[in-house]
């Protein structure tokens, strides 16, 4: 479905954010991407949305090598990134512009439903708690039916609560629209909640360390999931800093 | 789902009764101090030959309406105002885009405009009068000059402070240069630009006065130097006034129509 061939990106400042990485994400699958700060998550999905060309290898979505943004890929900000002139009716069906209005209506509002925001319509960004804007935010990416949605940490704003109810949100569209999902995140038990697999990335230039599997069939428990993942995210923050003590590079300056 | 599309339900529904008429307090001051002068005037503490009293100079507006000629000189300035607006707004939206959109056309042009705007305007005066003769041309170019900076510095630093993360967005969803100013651009300048255009408004009309002082047979600032030639400090004060109202109604028909466009701004931001 999703095919990441060697994929290494250097910025023009010299940094190496990203070398050699392979992945390869199933159809309908939840790829979790864990990583120290800086390891090239945020970099990864950018070259997966085609918001950035990586600088060697390739992204492959559906047979289509992506060099620009794709309407397989959609993308869900660590911020919601509403556009503030427009409702939330008018944010969700931003993409979808040049449907015919009636269907475009009808979509709209199953989107409403199926975020649980039936009725905010025509409400303002403004007017919606954190959460709500972040839900409008994956109603407009899942509402052009991509075959991919990438989050870059988009529940790390949020409250435990709030988080843990968007948790249930993305795994419920999951099942309920069978779309890919690669999520980026900070948090463990995110990555356990959500990731049918779980790559760990190391940073400097970020590779991947490790790829486990998610609770499940093959995971086990999501307990013993979680102590694979500290231990592994452990080992890759240990290789990581043992790497840019050696290379003391400029990395980690950007943000 | 209900039969009634939900998000159109919504729309009619969130439309909230505009904001509550409240007492125009601002008019507390100037009446008071309308009321207090025409109590001294007429108890005789002031001059009336040279700061006539209130109600002369509502009587002289009377007069002047009454024979048309308020109409007639409100009617010159307006147009002049309008056109020399029409013309400074659109050459600083354009130039402002460009400036505002490319790097390589603000390193090329902003210097200068910036270098010319350090120009007293006026001192433009004798220049246009020069080029372009002493009837309406001159005039006109003189306020779109008033008019022209205002709205390109509005623009210009509205485009550049368009907030890039939002811009993205369009980019994922892959609308194209004449889409994305349309549907992203436009919009988040939009109340910059507004305001822009308003203040560009308010020096057409102060430059509306300069040029019309520097030598017109009509419009509201001749009614200001007749009545200063013929020694009527009545018909200059009725000009003033005249110029005031005016002024701020054009103004608010300007934040008026821009209203609706700027709805979402008023909107209650939710829980902080
Ligand atoms: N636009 C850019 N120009 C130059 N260097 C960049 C740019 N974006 C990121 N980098 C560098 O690339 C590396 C990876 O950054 P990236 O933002 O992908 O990390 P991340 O894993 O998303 O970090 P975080 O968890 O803090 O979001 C860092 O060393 C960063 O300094
Ligand atoms: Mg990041």
């Amino acid at each position: 479905m999703l095919i990441l061939d060697h994929v290494s990106k250097t910025w023009p400042s010299g940094t190496e954010a990203l070398r050699g990485i392979d992945l390869d994400v199933q159809e309908g699958e939840i790829l979790a991407i864990v990583g120290g700060s800086g390891c090239g998550k945020t970099t990864l999905l950018r070259c997966i949305a085609g918001l950035e060309t990586p600088s060697r290898g390739r992204v492959v979505v559906d047979g289509d090598v992506i060099d620009s943004p794709h309407p397989a890929v959609g993308f869900v900000f660590q911020e919601p990134r509403l556009l503030p002139w427009l409702t939330v009716a008018g944010n969700i069906g931003f993409g979808i512009a040049d449907l015919p209005k009636a269907e475009r209506t009808a979509r709209i509002d199953r989107m409403l439903a199926l975020i649980g925001l039936s009725g905010y319509g025509g409400r303002w960004p403004k007017e919606l708690s954190g959460g709500q804007a972040q839900r409008v935010a994956i109603a407009r990416a899942l509402i052009a039916k991509p075959q991919v949605i990438l989050f870059d940490e988009p529940f790390s704003a949020l409250d435990a609560v709030t988080r843990r109810q968007l948790h249930a949100l993305v795994r419920r569209l999951r099942k309920e629209t069978g779309t890919t999902m690669i999520i980026v995140t900070h948090d463990v038990d995110e990555a356990v909640a959500l990731g049918d697999r779980i790559a760990v990335l190391q940073p400097h230039p970020g590779r991947v360390y490790r790829l486990l599997d998610g609770p499940g069939a093959k995971g086990g428990a999501p307990e013993a999931v979680r102590q694979r993942l500290v231990t592994a995210l452990d080992g890759s923050l240990a290789e990581g800093s043992a790497r840019s003590d050696a290379a003391s590079s400029s990395a980690g300056l950007w943000w | 789902m209900s039969a009634v599309s939900e998000t159109h339900k919504a729309v009619l529904e969130a439309r909230r009764p505009a904001v509550r008429r409240r007492w125009p307090l601002g008019l507390l001051l100037p009446l008071a101090a309308t009321l207090l002068y025409e109590g001294l005037a007429q108890a005789g503490f002031v001059e009336a030959r040279l700061l006539p009293a209130p109600s002369a100079v509502f009587a002289e507006l009377k007069k002047l309406a009454a024979n048309g000629d308020l109409l007639y000189h409100t009617t010159a300035t307006l147009w002049r105002v309008l056109s020399g607006f029409a013309l400074g707004a659109l050459a600083g939206t354009f130039a402002g885009a460009l400036t505002g959109a490319s790097p390589l056309a603000r390193r090329l042009l902003d210097p200068t405009l910036q270098a010319l705007r350090a120009i007293p305007s006026l001192a433009w005066v004798p220049l246009f009068i020069l080029w372009l003769g002493i009837f309406e041309a001159s005039k006109v170019a003189l306020i779109a000059t008033g008019v022209f900076f205002p709205v390109y510095l509005g623009v210009m630093g509205a485009i550049r402070s368009v907030d890039r993360r939002i811009v993205e967005v369009g980019r994922i969803f892959r609308l194209s240069r004449v889409a994305l100013a349309a549907r992203i651009l436009l919009p988040a300048i939009l109340p910059e630009y507004v305001i822009a255009l308003r203040s560009g408004m308010g020096l057409g009309f102060m430059f509306v006065v300069a040029a019309e002082i520097m030598g017109a047979s009509e419009g509201l600032g001749y009614l200001l130097v007749d009545g200063q030639q013929l020694g009527k400090p009545a018909q200059i004060l009725a000009a003033i006034v005249a110029f005031a109202i005016v002024g701020k109604l054009v103004d608010g028909a300007m934040a008026l129509l821009a209203r609706p466009l700027l709805a979402w701004q008023d909107a209650e931001a939710a829980n902080g």
